[in-house]
């Protein structure tokens, strides 16, 4: 009865696993990443290290709750070895919750950074992953205001619950995206924005309709220069181009990650609008079929509440007659959207694959379809539903 | 000490089921690619045909367990010759599977710690299971069964959001050929060797052609669904790149500020499993040289097969020799699990019939 008290007892001491223990505080725990292309071959790391003893503390203004070290090396992990001569705590790279590329570094492909990243199981598969002109830039003019834990601010101003409609991706669907068989996928792009941008209003250059804008071209004030500003569509791992505010509305509409949109519709010659609050209430049906041309119809299911009635409308149109704008508006442009990754981006970026893959039995079936290439002659059909609920809480005038 | 039928059943469903927690499912995405899952099932169901039809003279044995049919059968020669080289094998095998199970957790939990520390916690359990003898071992399994079980059913919920039904298509992946060639990986159904070792602990003996067809469907059950989760969960080609594919659905695992990354159910699942399947096939090493060589007593062994099965892991140093030799080992354990059980029992049901006659 002793002996096995004593080998208990023996057992708990010895199990207890205190000989290297590590406290919270004795870590830097990383925040966000940031990757720019540096000279000689290497590359300019920024890790984003939060302050626990700023973030603490009850302050208004989120100062120094962040603390940004650059290096240049040959790979990430070499900078951690680096940055840990600057710091009193070790590297811990469990809270990272942001990764950010420059666009240099994008075109080149990204496969050699996030293999790298998901074979180290240090840092989360659901770590967010971004694009930035000069990520080193977005992280030091960081300024979260309304929120003073970092960690908290990156999770929220990427969940799908607080912008009505945003791109996001974690590093896993990313890693997945390159590397699996055509499929691409869409990254949310990070910058500075700047107060004193001056915006030019010209009609020419907006390809769809009133929502077709580039914040980066916006003035926006804010103690936050930091912000999201738009989406990047990949091709495997690389950059092909960067889209605008209305294509991530429409990318958005297709992958069904909508929630509520305001969405403007120009109603008549005098540029009046017609502002509408949109909801996906069904999840789109895509239906692919692969023959000598592939013919992708698209059918969206949206309720709209209408927000803005300019002037002179509301007395002349009613919800039916502006069902049909709307309907028409988005039949055309999202049409032009699809055309436009089809035939001048050439990549399904709204990986129409998944679909078009159940019409074949056998992967060799598949392959030798080459949807690659039949993509690019794609023919696009497009039907928005759209029914106007209600026009808020004002009678139909 | 007699083993009821329902621990026995827990036992050797845990040992075939401990496989999922290792590279074993991407064998079957390797294979059929989106049809994986498919290839699982033929695997399955070509397993359980083979234990039917080894079952079918297993029923009409009067022998304790194998070693008494193949003594009856060819001759004590043979059969010491047979228990020897499969106790070369089996403990070559759990040197390996102490060095694979040691990497994995120093790779996921202990990256700074030296693998003699973690190997040295499975050796002491395994120490512990050869003392305790088969009772224990058992009753422990009945206790470890609901809890994987559930743990396992937490993993796949959790996973669950990152569904996509896509994942399966094209439906027959490779082609009908690569799903049908899925019968060559009955090696995932190895540790129904094992119910032959245990069959003379029953309380019924009639029962174990029972008990090895319940614990061939409730783990083929088991892997099916693990490797369906998975096609679903991670698109072919990416899906083939991971060496623990529970491992990577565990650190999949985002539910909002509350949940994120569950690798403490893998490493409890890994827990579960390494201390059951090595502490009983650590002792199914004694129990074959005990049967091979007629010894009365296993105990005074155990200090001599732990440090050599210790010291084999040497050999295992990197993990191309280990993936090497995983091949090698599990296809010369197919051979003793369901040919030598086949061949044995028929010959034994031969040579009764001829005595009688």
């Amino acid at each position: 009865m002793y002996k096995k008290l004593m080998l208990v007892l023996f057992m708990c001491f010895i199990l207890s696993g205190c000989y290297d223990r590590k406290e919270i505080d004795d870590y830097a725990y990383v925040i966000a990443i940031g990757v720019d292309k540096a000279e000689g071959g290497k590359y300019k790391f920024t890790a984003s290290v939060a302050n626990p003893n700023v973030i603490g503390e009850a302050k208004e203004k989120a100062e120094g709750a962040l603390s940004n070290i650059t290096v240049e090396a040959t790979d990430f992990f070499s900078a951690t070895e680096i940055i840990n001569y600057n710091l009193s705590k070790k590297i811990n790279l469990s809270h990272t919750n942001l990764i950010i590329f420059s666009k240099s570094i994008a075109q080149k492909g990204l496969k050699t950074f996030t293999d790298s990243f998901v074979r180290e199981l240090k840092i989360r598969p659901a770590t967010l992953v971004a694009i930035s002109e000069d990520a080193t830039s977005y992280l030091e003019n960081l300024k979260p205001i309304l929120e003073i834990n970092p960690e908290k601010y990156f999770k929220e101003i990427f969940d799908e619950d607080n912008a009505n409609f945003l791109e996001s991706a974690t590093l896993s669907e990313f890693f997945y995206a390159t590397n699996a068989d055509e499929r691409n996928i869409v990254l949310p792009v990070v910058n500075v924005v700047d107060d004193k941008n001056e915006k030019k209003d010209d009609a020419e250059d907006k390809t769809y309709n009133e929502n077709d804008v580039e914040l980066t071209k916006l003035p926006i004030k804010s103690g936050n220069k930091s912000m999201i500003t738009g989406i990047a569509f990949f091709a495997d791992d690389k950059l092909i181009s960067t889209g605008t505010y209305a294509e991530d509305v429409f990318h958005s509409f297709i992958s069904k990650k909508t929630g509520k949109i305001s969405y403007t519709v120009n109603v008549s010659e005098k540029n009046d609008n017609l502002v509408v609050s949109m909801t996906e209430f069904k999840r789109p049906k895509i239906k692919v079929k692969c023959e000598k041309i592939p013919k992708i119809s698209v059918e969206l299911f949206v309720d709209c509440e209408v927000v803005y009635l300019p002037e002179g409308i509301s007395k002349s149109k009613d919800s039916e007659k502006i069902s049909k704008i709307v309907q028409d508006d988005l039949n055309k442009n999202i049409k032009l959207y699809l055309e436009k990754t089809s035939k001048t981006l050439k990549c399904d970026i709204e990986n129409f694959s998944k679909y078009a893959k159940r019409n074949f039995l056998t992967y060799k079936d598949w392959q030798a379809y080459n949807w690659k290439e039949k993509y690019k002659n794609a023919d696009f059909f497009v039907d928005a539903e759209v029914n106007v609920v209600k026009f808020g809480i004002l009678e139909n005038d | 000490m007699k083993i009821a039928s329902k621990d026995a059943t827990k036992l050797i469903t845990i040992l075939i089921v401990s496989k999922i927690l290792f590279s074993d499912i991407n064998i079957f995405v390797k294979g059929s690619m989106s049809a994986s899952y498919l290839e699982a099932i033929m695997c399955a169901l070509v397993s359980i045909a083979f234990f039917l039809i080894i079952s079918c003279f297993f029923k009409k044995s009067k022998c304790a367990d194998i070693f008494e049919a193949i003594e009856f059968s060819f001759g004590r020669k043979i059969k010491i010759f047979a228990g020897t080289l499969f106790l070369i094998l089996i403990l070559s095998y759990t040197a390996l599977i102490l060095k694979l199970y040691t990497d994995a957790i120093l790779t996921i939990a202990y990256p700074n710690s030296p693998a003699f520390f973690v190997m040295f916690f499975i050796m002491l359990t395994m120490v512990f299971s050869a003392y305790a003898g088969i009772g224990t071992i058992t009753k422990f399994s009945s206790v470890c069964v609901s809890v994987m079980l559930t743990l396992l059913a937490i993993l796949y919920i959790l996973a669950s959001k990152n569904i996509d039904i896509t994942n399966i298509f094209p439906v027959l992946g490779n082609g009908a050929g690569n799903i049908l060639m899925g019968a060559k990986n009955i090696f995932m159904y190895n540790e129904i060797l094992f119910l032959f070792f245990i069959s003379g602990f029953l309380e019924k003996r009639e029962d174990a052609p029972k008990i090895g067809l319940k614990a061939l469907i409730y783990s083929s059950v088991i892997i099916v669904v693990s490797t369906l989760f998975y096609t679903l969960c991670i698109p072919y080609p990416a899906s083939k790149l991971f060496n623990m594919p529970l491992l990577q659905l565990a650190s999949s695992t985002d539910v909002s500020f509350f949940l994120q990354r569950s690798e403490g159910i893998f490493f409890l699942l890994w827990i579960f499993s390494s201390f059951l399947y090595l502490g009983a096939t650590f002792y199914f090493s004694l129990y074959t040289f005990k049967r091979t060589f007629d010894s009365s007593d296993i105990k005074a062994l155990i200090p001599s097969f732990i440090v050599t099965v210790f010291s084999s892991t040497w050999f295992f140093k990197n993990t191309k020799i280990i993936e090497n030799y995983y091949i090698i080992f599990t296809s010369l354990f197919v051979i003793f699990s369901f040919l030598v059980p086949l061949i044995a029992y028929i010959f034994e049901n031969i040579k009764r019939r001829r005595k009688n006659v």
